[in-house]
């Protein structure tokens, strides 16, 4: 724990002067792999079992429950799988909610989760800084498997040439070297 | 004879130029044709394309995976939906078909549809609509076009008056240094930029609470469509949409707005001066102007997605790219955010220039049909204000744009719309474009028997000037498609069997037409009976049948949605025509039960005769009619199939009686053939489609102002089978008052009842009708007359067979000639 809280006095101490050259994006700053990791309270590979809205009528929101089968939990620990994620939207019925910007989910993709506790239910998980906190985990040519952040188009950067370039550039694009990076990052 | 004439003119107004990237929408539940980003690789003059890694597609929530491992192999792009095809076959058949759409050439991307099942996005978000490739690959200038098809998430204008979209602001922002009223200001600053856009029809009005619940923010679905301060949380978005829609219509029901109350954000107002100005608060928060980034949320609010931009001040709006905020210590910049682009502009447009189906009104008889667009108001609210009930008229029409740029219009967008809006008085949305089309604004005129089946329809097809986009006057060239159904079953829509009653194909594409041409159709067919409250639907379309899109650019899907080029207008019947109804001037129809007149038979006796004339002593009419100015005088027309015998019609016993339920009225007026009014089928017209037109009138006659019964006999030669139809025209001064609208007036004719065998007309069968047919065939003798009498054995044809059995009838007890003559 005391790791965490110096990554997270970390995350505070150097947004002080990252903001001024970070890739100014449209509306969600890019957030760097060891602030990703110092703000999760659960990192996770896994794949997704279940993803199911519910229309709640008191407050009337639909949501969605998505449930994550671990196969390695990189930071902070899994009593009882699977790992549930509340979204805001979904669609129940004839009637869909959506929140610019949420990413969608399927059944039964891989992913590399960065998660929270949910605001809205403590016993939740939500995504650590929206949609940066998934990224999906696919073979890639040499047949390891690799990183697919949220669709880098999604970060553009301030220029064109920026734009072009992965939303982490420099981060661990196979996940086995990702991991590493993280558990390197929570020491 | 334009007034005789029924048009359809179609309006394309361009409206705008050039387009950089593509506006992008939502679709209403993430279904769109997704793939996930392998790691594509263009080849050698980005094509073919060279797969990598896994390729994942998501249909209907179950995942499939091409694997194209180490790559490096050259595939076209249809090899590459093979595989993919092959593996959704595999993994989860039926569940999609592959094909490869276009490509957006130079760029290595390819376009591949799956054209059953759902397909979502792999990894992204429910706005990209991108295939995603491995951009790097992918120069600079590369653009992705939106590849939608409606519905669209939008909101139904159907449902506010005067188009007009409520939203509320609540400014009670904590990280700002701007008071709330200017806070406000800067909001509504941001929705006047987007309904200022033309042609969209989209209008926003503030409509804030009498008092602010706590709980009323982006968060909460309560009726109420608010821009509110929320906390997002530290170097959390900006700003988030959150907005609820009905995913089957596409229709919005709620749309919510969140700036971030938290930091780096300090809310302000473009080149204002921070430092003399504002207090900078901490020294890391950053200027952020509440005008540009209200600009790019409104443009969620109403249905619009991101849209990929690389930064630069040309970016659209809803584009990812732009800078929202300054320096430290600096000023808040006056960006781009604030000024929609292009692409901003045709992303509203797109949605917001529908073609609301509701058919128009006659020139001459304003509100003459009632609204279909929407029903009573307050069916529901939104902001507190009372929405209409959207009723059946047609939302379904968007501009297109021609992304071959070069090809036609040079890249415009294209609006197109069929006259003014109708029933403005109570508050319809009107088009920002001018009417072009008010001499035709009369719909289409149905056809109807004297037993109200609908027998068929007239319109008018006009190129008016549009090229090659919308036809091509070559032979095998694009066509006009007309097509139209009745709702015969009232169950609200129109594609059950037997409802299509118009499939008419023509014009441009047979050679002949040119631009500007306009010809008048009419289509025949079975009588269709229909039932209270149906609603008629005609469409046309350029160069493509039944709002089945071809290719004039990729914002719409291939095989199926809106049209691109075209119209549609719904028509209402309210009320099923009676054989003894007229019209009435207005929309209550009487009840032949109240009609003491209406006691002729239902049928139409056409008795033997001894001539071959044939006399039609029942009325074929009555006509109700409310004047509301002295009408002097009146033109009726009648359609007549071009083998139909004119000759020998006239027109006799014209009285007007006075509407009197139950009394039997009182007779106004009788007019002759024989008096000073020129009364007679006495003018012909030669129809585009092989009919003929003849009209009859009375001249400098003042009608009653009154409610009023026109009666009036025809008599007509009979030779042919079928219906004819006509419309009344008024004329008050100079001034066309009014034309009937369909149906006016549509009548059965049968061949007469002669008496087959009765070759001499004497009026029964006898010895001398054989000797008649004998020296016709052999004699040189007079024919008999309807030739078609003599035809005593019904054999189609008239020999001596004939005469034989004739006298095999007289003389010999053989079987009689048939009831009635083939």
């Amino acid at each position: 724990m005391k790791a965490h809280r110096t990554v997270k006095l970390a995350v505070v101490l150097l947004a002080t002067f990252v903001w001024v050259s970070i890739a100014v994006s449209g509306y969600l700053p890019r957030w760097k792999l060891w602030q990703m990791a110092g703000d999760s309270e659960l990192i996770l590979t896994g794949t997704v079992q279940s993803v199911n809205s519910v229309h709640s009528m008191s407050p009337d929101e639909i949501y969605t429950l998505i449930t994550v089968s671990p196969d390695s939990v990189i930071k902070g620990s899994v009593a009882t799988p699977p790992v549930t994620i509340r979204q805001m939207g979904g669609t129940v019925d004839s009637i869909s909610e959506y929140v610019t910007g949420s990413p969608t989910w399927a059944v039964p993709e891989r992913v590399l989760l960065f998660l929270q506790p949910s605001a809205a239910d403590s016993t939740l998980y939500q995504l650590t800084h929206y949609n940066q906190g998934k990224v999906n985990i696919l073979l890639d040519a040499d047949d390891e498997e690799a990183l697919f952040w949220y669709p880098v188009l999604k970060y553009p950067a301030a220029t064109a040439s920026d734009s072009l370039e992965p939303a982490f550039a420099g981060d661990p694009e196979k996940l086995s070297d990702m991991i590493a990076s993280i558990l390197g990052l929570l020491k | 004879m334009n007034r005789l004439k029924i048009v359809l003119i179609f309006l394309l107004v361009s409206i705008m130029a050039g387009n950089s990237f593509g506006f992008r929408l939502f679709t209403p539940s993430n279904t769109r044709t997704i793939f996930s980003r392998p790691s594509w690789e263009a080849g050698p003059g980005n094509w073919p394309l060279r797969p990598r890694g896994d390729f994942t597609v998501t249909i209907n929530g179950i995942m499939v995976t091409v694997h194209f491992g180490a790559g490096g192999v050259a595939m076209t792009a249809q090899q590459v939906a093979d595989a993919i095809q092959a593996a959704i076959d595999a993994q989860a058949p039926g569940t999609a078909t592959v094909s490869v759409v276009g490509s957006s050439l130079g760029s290595g991307a390819v376009r591949i549809e799956a054209l059953l099942g759902t397909i979502t996005d792999y990894g992204g978000a429910a706005d990209s609509l991108d295939l995603h490739f491995n951009t790097q690959d992918m120069p600079p200038s590369t653009t992705i076009d939106p590849w939608d098809a409606p519905p669209f998430v939008h909101w139904d204008l159907r449902e506010f008056p005067n188009c007009e979209v409520p939203y509320a602001v609540n400014p009670n922002a904590t990280n700002t240094n701007l008071n709330q009223a200017q806070l406000i200001a800067a909001v509504q600053a941001a929705f006047t930029s987007w309904q200022d856009v033309v042609p969209a029809l989209i209008q926003f009005t503030l409509a804030q609470p009498a008092a602010w619940n706590p709980g009323q923010n982006y968060f909460v679905n309560d009726g109420w469509n608010v821009v509110s301060w929320v906390d997002l949380g530290y170097n959390g978005y900006s700003g988030l949409t959150r907005f609820r829609w009905n995913n089957r219509t596409g229709a919005l029901m709620e749309s919510d707005i969140a700036l971030n109350d938290n930091g780096p954000y300090m809310w302000g107002n473009a080149g204002q001066d921070w430092a003399n100005d504002l207090d900078p608060g901490p020294a890391l928060w950053l200027s952020t102007d509440v005008q540009g980034v209200a600009s790019h949320e409104i443009g969620h609010f109403i249905g619009l997605a991101h849209v990929p931009g690389p930064g630069s001040p040309e970016d659209p709006t809803m584009s990812y790219g732009n800078a929202i905020w300054g320096q430290p210590g600096t000023a808040v910049p006056s960006f781009q955010l604030r000024s929609l682009s292009a692409d901003d502009r045709d992303g509203c447009n797109f949605l917001y220039t529908p073609d609301l189906g509701d058919a128009p009104d006659p020139a001459a008889a304003p509100n003459f049909y009632p609204s279909k667009v929407h029903g009573p108001i307050q069916w529901a609210t939104l902001n507190d204000l009372p929405l209409f009930q959207p009723n059946l008229g047609a939302d379904h029409f968007f501009g297109i744009r021609d992304s071959l740029g070069s090809v036609y219009r040079g890249g415009m967008y294209e609006y197109e719309w069929l006259g003014p809006s109708v029933n403005d008085a109570i508050d319809e949305c009107e088009a920002k474009v001018t009417d072009m089309d008010t001499p035709y604004d009369d719909g289409v005129n149905f056809l109807f028997d004297w037993f109200g089946n609908l027998v068929g329809v007239r319109f008018l097809v006009s190129t008016n000037g549009r090229g090659p986009a919308r036809y091509s006057t070559a032979a095998g060239g694009r066509r006009i498609y007309v097509n139209g159904w009745l709702d015969s079953n009232n169950d609200k829509d129109w594609g059950d069997p037997g409802e299509r009653l118009v499939d008419w194909s023509g014009g441009p594409g047979n050679g002949g037409w040119g631009a500007g041409d306009s010809r008048t159709i009419t289509q025949w067919f079975a009588p269709t009976p229909w039932p209270d409250g149906a609603y008629f639907r005609m469409r046309l379309d350029w160069g493509e049948q039944v709002g089945r899109t071809r290719m004039v650019d990729f914002t719409l899907n291939a095989s199926r949605g809106a049209a691109q080029l075209g119209e549609v207008e719904d028509y209402p019947k309210s009320t099923p025509l009676d054989p003894f109804h007229g019209w009435h001037y207005g929309y209550d129809y009487y009840s032949p039960s109240s009609w003491p007149y209406w006691s002729y038979p239902g049928v139409y006796e056409v008795p033997g005769s001894t001539t071959p004339t044939i006399s039609i002593n029942t009325p074929w009419w009555w006509h109700c009619y409310t004047f509301p100015p002295p009408v002097e005088s009146f033109f009726f027309g009648v359609a007549l199939p071009p083998d139909f015998v004119t000759q020998g019609w006239q027109i006799s016993n014209v009285s007007f009686k006075e509407y009197a339920p139950g009394s039997g009225g009182t007779v106004l007026a009788t007019l002759a053939s024989d008096d000073s009014i020129s009364v007679g089928l006495n003018a012909d017209y030669p129809m585009d489609d092989g009919s003929t037109w003849y009209g009859f009138s009375i001249q400098n006659y003042v009608l009653p102002d009154t409610t009023m019964v026109l009666y009036y006999e025809l008599t007509a030669p009979p030779t042919w089978n079928g219906y004819i139809s006509g419309d009344l025209h008024f004329v008050a001064g100079d001034s066309l008052f009014g034309i009937s609208p369909e149906p006016y007036l549509s009548v059965p004719v049968t061949a007469g009842q002669y008496l087959c065998g009765d070759a001499d007309g004497s009026g029964n069968v006898s010895i001398g009708d054989a000797v008649m047919i004998v020296n016709y065939i052999f004699g040189g003798g007079p024919a008999p007359n309807p030739l078609v009498a003599a035809d005593a054995d019904c054999s189609g044809g008239v020999s001596i067979g004939d005469a034989v059995y004739l006298i095999n009838f007289i003389f010999g007890g053989g079987p009689a000639p048939c009831l009635e003559c083939p």
